[in-house]
């Protein structure tokens, strides 16, 4: 009760009427999505720029400065940021191929806010028992911000069961275990 | 309820009562079929009576604009966190709804959502008026940019959509029969604390505190489970992440005692206090109540200020986010907030596409 009592003091404090700045992003955020999934790991991704940051994105993926992101300058862009990326499955690295690229328009990403989706994928083979797999995000283009999450696509008769997640306190880094098991 | 009373009610209620007052364990009927069609409720009717009174005050052009296919898979996604101008939305604009109009749909939005979650919605949309608007490029905030759609007719025997949201608001509110799923819908906002006509608001501090309450009740080793990083993280299911589960992570309720699951009960209650009537938050919360042992808790970022770090309840039944937005500006004063039905968006699990 009393620390319930002392946040409701704090809240009500904070209710002074103050300005607020309309997104005032300086940060690029950085969204890793891992599926487990059979035959293979697929990444994707998300990369979301504040408004500070997103004209060097822009920058960094319209090669010829255009002020469009043709499907060529995507595909180059996504090769560089994936390759900073790195995928270990039962502690042998394995390559992440980059897929395609998910670009809005050039006048949309300029405000902040608007995500670009990064797809790659990755080759596993599925055996029955418990396996590692390691994920980490070194693309830090400026002020980031990264986080990574595992999801499963169960198929062909396997079925995934995650029995235990670590992370590194600054997101760059995702180690999951998981069991596989043949129906 | 969310005004300054309100929560101040709320607050002090929850903290000076032994048991938090529960809705009862009545739980509709499962599958909502019979004999090859749907039955309906009172509530439902209610629904869709203020449905069918909304688009009565419509003209032939509005209810083209309003009306799109129960199965359009494109206008189910079709909501975002983000402002006009970088997101397009469709149907309907506040902004253009004459005051008969507006009328009619806010008792809609209030027999879907409960009169707390009509305060909410109005606190949204007041809150993105008093957000000062940017001062280049084609981006536009305030509560004319807020739309509403259906997919699918009204109707108490067939199912359909009611969609309404703008910036930082989504409500995907699917009826099928006495059944309504409000997965996914969207809820926060900025600012977060303000002052609308006089009266201070804090959108989100039933929720805040609540979640605060439930860290603080726990000990070392339950914190150590709890406490998955120091540094708030981005929303991980928001808007174009449908049909995504999450693995649980955090401190699940087996490992509370009985008033930390009232605590993490209550905190679930909060959220769904915002955005579903109570006789649907009556039953959702009985099936919340019977899975809450496989239900798991989970807080990244910091313990102060109120407000400033993310967590996440993951059960069989619920996926809440809590994620302030801390990119530059003051996390307390802005938050996407999304809430989930594993195996039920949209009421797939009542009404099926395929």
């Amino acid at each position: 009760v009393k620390h319930i009592a002392r946040r409701l003091l704090a809240a009500l404090l904070a209710l002074l009427p103050r300005s607020v700045e309309a997104h005032p992003l300086d940060e690029l955020a950085q969204s890793a999505y891992l599926t487990i999934a059979p035959g293979e790991v697929r990444l994707e991704l998300d990369l979301t720029p504040g408004i500070e940051v997103a004209g060097p994105l822009l920058h960094a993926m319209d090669g010829d400065g255009n002020r469009m992101v043709t499907g060529a300058e995507a595909r180059i862009y996504a090769g560089d940021v994936l390759a900073r990326s790195s995928l270990s499955l039962d502690h042998v690295a394995t390559s992440l191929v980059a897929g395609d690229a998910e670009v809005p328009p050039y006048r949309r990403i300029e405000p902040g806010g608007t995500t670009i989706s990064i797809h790659g994928t990755a080759q596993r083979l599925d055996s029955v028992g418990a396996h590692v797999l390691t994920y980490r995000n070194d693309h830090q283009p400026g002020a980031s911000r990264r986080t990574a999450h595992v999801f499963l696509r169960p198929g062909n008769g396997w079925q995934y069961r995650v029995t235990g997640q670590q992370r590194s306190d600054d997101g760059r880094q995702l180690t999951v275990t998981y069991v596989v098991t043949r129906q | 309820m969310n005004t300054l009373a309100g929560v101040v009610a709320v607050v002090l209620g929850a903290a000076c009562s032994v048991s938090y007052p529960r809705p009862g364990l009545a739980q509709q009927a499962g599958g909502s079929e019979a004999a090859g069609r749907f039955y309906s409720d009172p509530q439902t009717e209610r629904i869709v009576n203020a449905a069918d009174a909304f688009l009565a005050t419509l003209t032939d052009e509005q209810k083209t604009a309003v009306l799109f296919e129960f199965r359009d898979i494109e206008q189910r996604a079709r909501w975002s966190n983000l402002p006009e101008g970088i997101f397009e939305r469709k149907g309907l604009a506040w902004g253009d709804l004459e005051q008969a109009q507006r009328a009619a749909l806010t008792n809609l939005l209030e027999a879907v959502l409960g009169p707390e979650g009509m305060e909410n919605v109005r606190e949204q949309m007041a809150a993105d008026d008093a957000l000062p608007a940017p001062g280049r490029g084609s981006v536009k905030f305030g509560s004319a940019y807020y739309y509403v759609a259906f997919l699918g007719r009204p109707s108490a025997s067939s199912p359909w959509m009611l969609q309404y949201g703008g910036h930082h608001l989504a409500i995907n509110a699917t009826v099928v029969g006495p059944d309504l799923a409000l997965s996914p819908s969207l809820t926060g906002g900025q600012p977060l604390k303000f002052v609308s006509e006089g009266k201070p608001v804090y959108i989100v501090l039933e929720e805040a505190v609540q979640g605060a309450a439930l860290l603080d009740s726990f000990t070392d080793a339950q914190r150590e489970k709890a406490v998955i990083g120091s540094q708030t993280i981005d929303l991980v299911l928001g808007p174009g992440k449908d049909g995504l589960a999450l693995q649980p992570e955090g401190l699940p309720g087996a490992g509370m005692n009985v008033q930390q699951k009232a605590q993490l009960l209550a905190l679930i209650e909060a959220r769904l206090g915002i955005i579903m009537n109570a006789d649907h938050r009556k039953a959702k919360t009985a099936e919340v109540e019977r899975n809450l042992e496989q239900t798991y808790f989970a807080w990244w970022g910091p313990a102060e200020p109120l407000g400033a770090a993310y967590w996440r309840v993951t059960g069989p039944s619920i996926l809440l986010e809590f994620s302030p937005q801390a990119l530059g500006g003051d996390p307390t004063q802005h938050a996407h907030n999304i809430y989930r039905e594993p195996d039920n968006e949209y009421g797939a699990a009542w009404a099926p596409l395929e």
